[in-house]
């Protein structure tokens, strides 16, 4: 599969939806149209150690990816808990992320550069292969997040960092929300920084992960085995708050039967629910935001303004609302 | 409507000795007078005066210090300047979350100053801190010999407060990690002021670090300066700073403030931050790594006063070639870094063909370079062959897999180049972005992408030469 075979079909008429491991094809709002599969662009172009740089197709999956950095002791800093089919154009198009966010950002933060091709067959490209680079509109980080709605991904530079030489885990068992977020923030301003500070919630466990020349050899911790949460009934959310209400959000967990993966130092993580309407409020009530990711009709809003001029970037970009309509707002 | 009406008599600036104080940036080779210079203090009065412009067709540049150095804030003949000096206000300041709110025109060190005693600290530094602006800061996506570790602009903005070119006020992302929806910060971070002017900005602030070293270490050349740096990220460390200078500009540097460098053809200044004990053992990583490429001679400063001594050569470099020659031009490439050696050599045959001297003195640890090309303007043609060579200096950039720029921003000065990184679909796109922010085509005309008026023959959209439809020929 090549950029050239992607713009062929994305002439041929839509509308489509670009897909990776299919293990976040439902995130944002519904959206119909025919699949695109994107697995066939499963190259590894380069990868540069000395430089820290890889450049790879979207296709190829995060795992496969991350077995190869490994041989150079590199890893590409992202670790969603999306199981072994996701591919990396998949991990950027939705921003995914997981624990190691507290330390290393989002895809948006590690994408250096992108080629991709929008529905009229134009390919093209944005940023570089450099880790520094203000050379015009940086659209490889617009199109991070942008759920397929934009643009296809087909080949992307990222950052990479070293993988750590020492490693180690700490976990704590709270009893009570307020308990669950002092244990965190003392975590995450510990003056050898954490990689991770997670809470996982109704299990009350609170872990952290960190690396560097600082850790000392000693015993380690295993990470603890949480179940992942998108293999579970319930509405999917992804949610953000202020990282000082996480003890308040603990407690909307328990009040409206959630079960929470949270990046206790960021103030983001996902959020299965039983009751996503009243979690959603509770969460807005706090400060924060919800995205829809599975089985929820919970929508989100944004100042008439900003989402105006979203609209005109997707209508320059893509004026026949042809990949993924409807995904960021309803189709009309 | 007038102007005046909107933010009073006092602050349009029209007389030709104050409009002259705004006919350029730091890139002052390039000097346009405006026709007005409008100073509003609100967002709503900025919001008033785009919409002004609008109404009258009249072109508009928005500038924060004119520090920028790649002439983004060069005014356009026919149309005005947008200052936002006057929006200094710190607007709001929440340590628990590490966030900071502040108006445009608040300067990047007063960001760092307003949260130090809560520990806390803003890492972007380019060199001009003490004076540029936020505001301008978000138009360049500035840089700074810290961003190796820490990151650029553009992993520090969280939320903005932005004047669209049709004079609306929307606000772009959140103070809360995530908002659902696109990431319009993406593209208004580094647009150089062509998308719509940022009134208002919420930053993520960083903790200070427990301790904090800094190494010098001195090398015979700059090929095992440069080696050394490849030995130290190659050992896994990711030092908050590394910076390379040359014999030229260590002597200028030494000359202008007596930094007490040793003699040597090059010097890394390398800086660890993080906790005490990391901050031990990498700094122990890193000698070994510099000794082991050849550095003859490693010195540590601990102590904030130690460091500061250490920087200040560097801090110092650009404006202590002032002493060295009349004029200079400050290229700003990137390359991989492991292209770094190379690079260098390729620059100092460039010296050695064109008669002209070129400092160095760069981001070495993420492959930023700033060559300093020396020139007299009052010695006929020099101007023009400082002009030649720092074009081939993007070049050598360019054939080693680089970018025109790192942190200076394209500008008035490297619009013509984009078409060298660039192609004609890519600009193309680029437009499309540029249109779907900005209908009027008022918002800093002339400036990030090439145009044909500019760029004479070679503007960047490219059609496909004759040849190559024809299949005598391709593109590469």
């Amino acid at each position: 599969m090549t950029a050239e075979e992607v713009a062929t079909t994305l002439r041929s008429g839509g509308p489509f939806i670009p897909r990776g491991g299919g293990t976040k094809a439902t995130w944002g709002l519904p959206t119909e149209g025919t699949e695109l599969d994107l697995r066939g662009l499963d190259r590894i172009v380069a990868v540069d150690a000395g430089d820290m740089v890889c450049v790879v197709e979207a296709g190829v999956r995060l795992v496969d990816l991350q077995a190869r950095l490994a041989e150079d002791r590199l890893a590409l800093m992202l670790d969603p808990a999306d199981g072994s089919q996701a591919t990396v154009g998949g991990v950027l198009a939705t921003n995914a992320c997981g624990p190691l966010r507290h330390r290393y950002g989002k895809p948006r933060d590690l994408v250096l550069g992108a080629q991709f091709v929008l529905t009229d067959g134009t390919i093209a490209r944005s940023g570089g292969r450099v880790v520094k680079n203000v050379a015009g509109y940086d659209i490889a980080r617009l199109l991070c997040g942008s759920l397929g709605t934009l643009a296809v991904l087909c080949e992307v530079a990222l950052r990479l960092h070293p993988l750590p030489a020492r490693r180690r885990t700490v976990v704590a068992q709270a009893t009570n929300p307020s308990d669950a977020a002092r244990a965190a923030r003392a975590l995450a301003e510990a003056p050898l920084r954490a990689e991770a500070v997670e809470v996982a919630w109704p299990e009350r466990v609170v872990w952290a992960t960190f690396a560097g020349e600082g850790v000392l050899p000693g015993v380690e911790a295993e990470a603890p085995a949480l179940p992942p949460l998108c293999l579970e009934s319930g509405a999917l959310l992804g949610f953000g708050v202020p990282t000082t209400a996480t003890a308040a959000l603990l407690a909307l967990a328990d009040a409206t039967r959630t079960v929470i993966r949270l990046r206790a130092g960021v103030g983001v993580g996902e959020a299965r629910t039983l009751d996503d309407e009243a979690f959603a409020a509770g969460v807005r009530t706090l400060g924060g935001h919800v995205s829809p990711r599975r089985d929820t009709t919970v929508g989100y809003e944004r100042d008439p303004v900003s989402l105006d001029l979203m609209r005109a970037v997707k209508a320059r970009l893509d004026p026949d609302d042809r990949l993924s309509p409807g995904r960021l707002w309803p189709v009309g | 409507m007038t102007l005046e009406a909107i933010v009073g008599v006092d602050h349009v600036l029209t007389t030709p000795a104050a409009l002259a104080a705004y006919a350029c940036d730091g890139l002052t080779s390039h000097r346009v007078q405006p026709q007005a210079v409008v100073l509003p203090a609100t967002t709503d009065e900025v919001a008033a005066v785009v919409r002004w412009c609008r109404a009258t067709g009249t072109p508009w540049v928005a500038r924060g210090a004119g520090t920028g150095l790649s002439g983004g804030a060069l005014p356009v003949a026919e149309g005005v300047v947008i200052g936002l000096a006057r929006m200094r206000a710190i607007v709001s300041i929440d340590t628990a979350n590490e966030r900071i709110t502040v108006q445009s025109g608040v300067t990047n060190l007063d960001v760092t100053r307003a949260v130090a005693a809560d520990g806390l600290y803003y890492p972007p530094d380019p060199s001009s801190q003490q004076v540029c602006t936020i505001g301008g800061n978000v138009a360049e996506n500035s840089g700074g010999a810290h961003c190796l570790k820490h990151g650029f602009t553009t992993h520090h903005v969280v939320a903005a407060t932005f004047v669209t070119a049709t004079g609306e006020v929307a606000r772009l992302g959140s103070a809360v990690a995530d908002p659902p929806g696109l990431d319009l910060l993406a593209v208004v971070i580094g647009s150089e002021g062509t998308l719509g002017i940022v009134t208002e900005v919420t930053l993520r602030l960083t903790r200070a670090p427990e301790r904090v070293e800094t190494l010098l270490a001195a090398f015979p050349s700059t090929d095992a300066a440069g080696e050394a740096v490849a030995a130290i990220i190659g050992a896994g460390v990711v030092p908050a700073a590394i910076e390379m200078m040359d014999r030229l500009t260590i002597e200028a540097a030494e000359a202008a403030v007596h930094a007490g460098y040793p003699t040597c053809e090059a010097l890394l200044l390398i800086e660890i931050d993080g906790g005490a004990d990391d901050v031990a053992a990498t700094t122990r990583l890193v000698t070994d790594s510099v000794l082991a490429a050849g550095a003859s001679e490693t010195r540590t400063a601990s102590t904030a006063e130690e460091r500061a001594r250490m920087w200040r050569g560097r801090k110092a470099a650009f404006a202590a070639m002032g002493r060295v020659s009349p004029d200079y031009y400050v290229q700003d490439g990137v390359i991989p870094r492991t292209r770094l050696a190379a690079v260098l050599r390729g620059i100092r045959a460039l010296e050695t063909s064109s008669g002209l001297r070129i400092g160095n003195v760069f981001h070495a640890g993420d492959g930023n370079l700033h060559p300093l090309v020396l020139y007299d303007r009052a010695v006929a043609g020099e101007a023009e062959r400082a002009s030649d060579v720092a074009a081939a200096i993007l070049d050598l950039c360019l054939d080693a897999g680089g970018s025109i720029t790192g942190e200076h921003g394209v500008g008035h000065d490297k619009a013509c180049a984009m078409a060298r990184m660039f192609t004609g679909a890519d600009l193309t796109v680029m437009d499309r972005v540029r249109g779907a922010f900005d209908p009027t085509g008022l918002a800093n005309p002339g400036k990030l992408l090439p145009t044909p008026r500019l760029c004479g023959e070679v503007p960047g959209f490219y059609r496909a030469h004759p040849t190559e439809l024809a299949g005598l020929a391709e593109r590469l």
